[in-house]
């Protein structure tokens, strides 16, 4: 009897190798995909610029190749179970980065580069570290210490933030060369925070509380966090002019509130508050007003404040169907394209097409990070992979939505594609987080 | 959980299909009119990389050509300056006159292309190359009457009046359409108005000697040089005329009162070489054979002989309102008188005494048209 169950089980683990094993060759298959994409770029901006192939130019594709390859290397050795399109998604969107970033601004060529392979490498670390079994109690049990880190850093910026530019929003923490983004670092933890405090609180938030009218307010000390994270997105908002942060944290917030409790009044109340500091905001600070203004009505101000979005739109126009070609438009007439505009720049070298890629990347590594939340059993790994998903997605959109006129313009990078080390790293960290939980998902799901 | 995290999942996916379909909103819907907004810097850049056809007289001389410099950036180039008042001027800042406005589209390659070769280009960024366009003027001819009027203001006009293929173009004073951008603002202020095409569009009374003929030009539709512009506004003032009215008037008396089809443009050029004459309209009656005999008669009779050919004509001096000033000079006429192939037309601005002063000018000209050389 016990025999013929350690037989079935032992065909079972060959089963899930040999799956694994087909998934993995998958996975290799579209990174080296992804690392042609990138290579053929380097290659078709060299034919531009000079004519003929510079092979010395094509390094960034090599290294990223060498890089990304070294990591597929590594998380099929060690983390076989997990999914197995997030690396290359994320490998072909940084390839697309550094193309773009060559051919806009080759000042920053080498420091992107540099900061992939950093990305990289933390992407491993989270992933396997600590080793098997895989579980993130590690996280999960320090969240005061992970929020309070998160929250000292960003105060020094309040003391001693920096910008690198000079001028703008003073977001980053410099030391020698080095700039840093906390308020980057901070997404994860928030994210790393509200999942371990809502797979505890959730039974407490989800029932009971005070009716009012139709809707039953939840027990009010339970909403403690909701208030704190609302007057942080108004401190982070007003103080430090970075309403792409607020958005995205605030709408990570909610999303992650909603999927603990199902309590739609959370996410109506969320959007009353933000609508009524979006319009305190309007009234007080010069900066919102003039972004929602160049948002709703940018015609009449096109060469003066609503410069950059009507140059964004005209890039989108002048890429059409097929885009001008890499190298062969015109993306440099919008203002700090290599970060804030990188999707319009997309918009008019490599046209709808390549925009729809670009989208379609983005929303196939959104639902494989979702799919990872729905398919682990512990809750907290699902929140977090909730969260991690909705914040990357949520930036997405909100970038590639300002960029189209969508929504306000707000200074998010588009995660992987941007210029922006912390933002990469970050991005990074969030990928490999998801790449751990899938597999835990994974494991679990053949454990049964 | 899970069902509400499926519908965070759909909320996310629409909101990547909003952003997939805004894309193709501005791309491809909103695209063509927000290209042709005048904010867009592409414009400028595209237009400094059309290779524009060159302008050549009816000797294939280049009247004008684009220059290609090293960064594929074009310049256009006037070989002729003094001949501005035909060619017209192409300055990305001021943009287009004469034929260089006229006859734009074809200079700029966009018409006689095929559509597929021409959307391949585009899709590869090869530089647009415009058509050739040739002239019926000689620029020998134009130079010699550029010459014969010297500095002083006025226009000549010397055409064909069994085809209405004008020769040699005049108007003084001349600018230099090379340097456009930087003599713009002097040009538009200056008092003697260089930017006016004196031949075309500045209007002179005709005096009492050439009232008659005068009269048929003021209030006869007698053709129009569509390929220079302007034209539609004439015979607003009463009693005025332009020198090309009076040339055309002319070119009816030696026809019989027909008027022929007027036009600078001798051929223009496609995609394969060809050359191709633009569509003619057939001359119209703006007098009656018997009036044009009459009034034909009468300037063969004031004409004069030269080396044993006949030059009818006549001669005018209208005088000007402005206290102080000279009186237009005019001369009008054809030849030889009993075969014509040339009418010529010339005004002295505050010339003074027509025979004296316009006369001569015409002589000189006739002269080279004629090979007669100078005693």
């Amino acid at each position: 009897m016990s025999n013929v169950k350690h037989e079935t089980r032992s065909v079972k683990r060959e089963t899930r190798n040999t799956q694994h094993a087909t998934r993995n060759v998958t996975g290799l298959t579209l990174l080296a995909l992804a690392i042609l994409f990138t290579g053929t770029g380097f290659v078709s901006l060299s034919l531009v610029e000079r004519g003929y192939v510079a092979w010395g130019t094509l390094w960034p594709a090599i290294v990223l190749g060498g890089a990304s390859l070294a990591a597929w290397a590594v998380l099929r050795r060690w983390l076989p179970a997990g999914d197995p399109l997030l690396l290359p998604i994320a490998a072909l969107l940084c390839g697309l980065g550094l193309v773009l970033i060559a051919r806009l601004a080759p000042n920053f060529l080498g420091r992107q580069v540099l900061w992939v392979v950093l990305g990289l490498g933390a992407m491993l670390a989270v992933a396997l570290l600590p080793p098997a079994p895989y579980n993130l109690r590690w996280l999960q049990r320090y969240r005061y210490t992970w929020l309070t880190l998160g929250l000292l850093l960003l105060s020094l910026t309040l003391l001693f933030g920096v910008n690198p530019s000079g001028y703008g929003a003073r977001l980053w923490l410099g030391l020698s060369r080095l700039y840093f983004q906390p308020s980057e670092l901070l997404k994860v933890v928030m994210v790393v925070f509200l999942a371990s405090y809502l797979a505890e609180k959730r039974e407490l938030l989800a029932v009971g509380g005070t009716r009012i009218g139709r809707w039953r307010l939840p027990p009010l000390p339970h909403l403690g966090p909701l208030l704190l994270m609302w007057g942080f997105s108004v401190v982070l908002l007003g103080w430090q002019r970075d309403l792409g942060a607020a958005l995205l944290f605030f709408g990570t917030f909610l999303a992650m509130l909603y999927a603990a409790t199902g309590r739609e009044v959370y996410i109506w109340v969320g959007m009353g508050l933000f609508l009524v500091s979006a319009i305190v905001g309007y009234q007080l600070f010069d900066h919102v007003r003039l972004r929602v203004d160049a948002w709703w009505n940018p015609w009449p101000e096109a060469s003066g404040r609503a410069f950059q979005i009507v140059q964004s739109l005209l890039a989108f126009a002048a890429g059409g169907v097929l885009g001008q070609g890499l190298g062969q438009g015109y993306p440099i007439f919008i203002p700090v394209v290599h970060s804030d505009f990188a999707f319009a720049a997309i918009g008019e070298e490599l046209g709808l097409l390549g925009t729809l890629a670009v989208v379609i990347l983005f929303a196939i590594l959104v639902y494989r990070g979702f799919r990872a939340a729905l398919a682990v059993r512990d809750t907290f790994a699902a929140l977090l992979a909730t969260g991690l998903s909705t914040m990357l997605g949520l930036q997405a959109l909100v970038i590639m939505g300002g960029t189209l006129k969508i929504v306000p313009l707000t200074g998010v990078t588009l995660p992987f594609v941007s210029y922006g080390g912390s933002s990469l790293l970050i991005s990074f960290v969030m990928l490999g987080l998801l790449l751990r939980i899938s597999a835990i998902s994974e494991e679990a799901g053949h454990a049964q | 959980m899970r069902s509400n995290i499926r519908r965070l999942v759909a909320i996310l996916l629409a909101g990547f299909l909003l952003v997939g379909l805004t894309a193709g909103y501005w791309q491809v819907i909103r695209a063509p009119e927000l290209l042709s907004r005048a904010d867009n810097p592409r414009l400028v850049i595209a237009e400094q990389r059309v290779q524009r056809g060159r302008i050549l007289d009816r000797n294939g001389a280049v009247l004008a050509y684009s220059r290609v410099n090293d960064d594929g950036t074009t310049e256009r180039v006037y070989p002729y300056p003094e001949m501005v008042h035909v060619t017209g001027f192409y300055s990305l800042r001021y943009g287009v006159s004469n034929i260089e406005a006229t006859y734009d589209d074809v200079l700029r390659g966009l018409s006689g292309r095929p559509a597929l070769p021409a959307l391949i280009d585009n899709l590869l960024h090869r530089p647009q190359i415009g058509f050739d366009v040739m002239l019926t003027i000689d620029a020998e001819l134009q130079a010699v009457a550029d010459a014969a009027l010297g500095d002083r203001k006025g226009a000549i006009i010397v055409l064909d009046p069994r085809t209405g293929a004008i020769m040699a173009l005049v108007s003084h004073p001349v600018y230099d359409p090379n340097r456009l951008d930087e003599i713009w603002e002097t040009l538009r202020d200056a008092p003697d108005t260089p930017l006016l095409n004196r031949a075309t569009q500045g209007l002179y009374p005709p005096g009492e000697e050439l009232e008659e003929l005068g009269a048929v030009g003021e209030l006869e539709e007698i053709g129009e040089l569509r390929e220079l512009e302007g034209i539609g506004e004439l015979g607003e003032l009463k009693g005025m005329v332009t020198p090309l009215q009076m040339a055309l008037v002319t070119a009816a008396v030696t026809n019989g009162g027909q008027v022929p089809d007027v036009h600078l443009v001798q051929a223009v050029q496609d995609s394969s070489g060809h050359w191709h004459e633009p569509v003619r309209v057939a001359p119209r009656a703006v007098l009656s054979p018997s009036t044009a005999d009459r009034l034909r008669a009468t300037m063969i009779l004031n004409g004069e002989e030269l080396s044993g050919m006949t030059i009818a004509g006549k001669t005018g001096t209208a005088q000007v309102s402005e206290e102080g000033q000279l009186p237009h000079a005019w001369f009008v006429g054809f030849a030889p008188a009993e075969a014509p192939q040339v009418v010529i037309v010339v005004l002295v601005e505050n010339g003074g005494d027509g025979g004296r002063v316009a006369a001569p000018v015409a002589r000189e000209i006739l002269e080279h048209i004629f090979g007669i050389n100078n005693p």
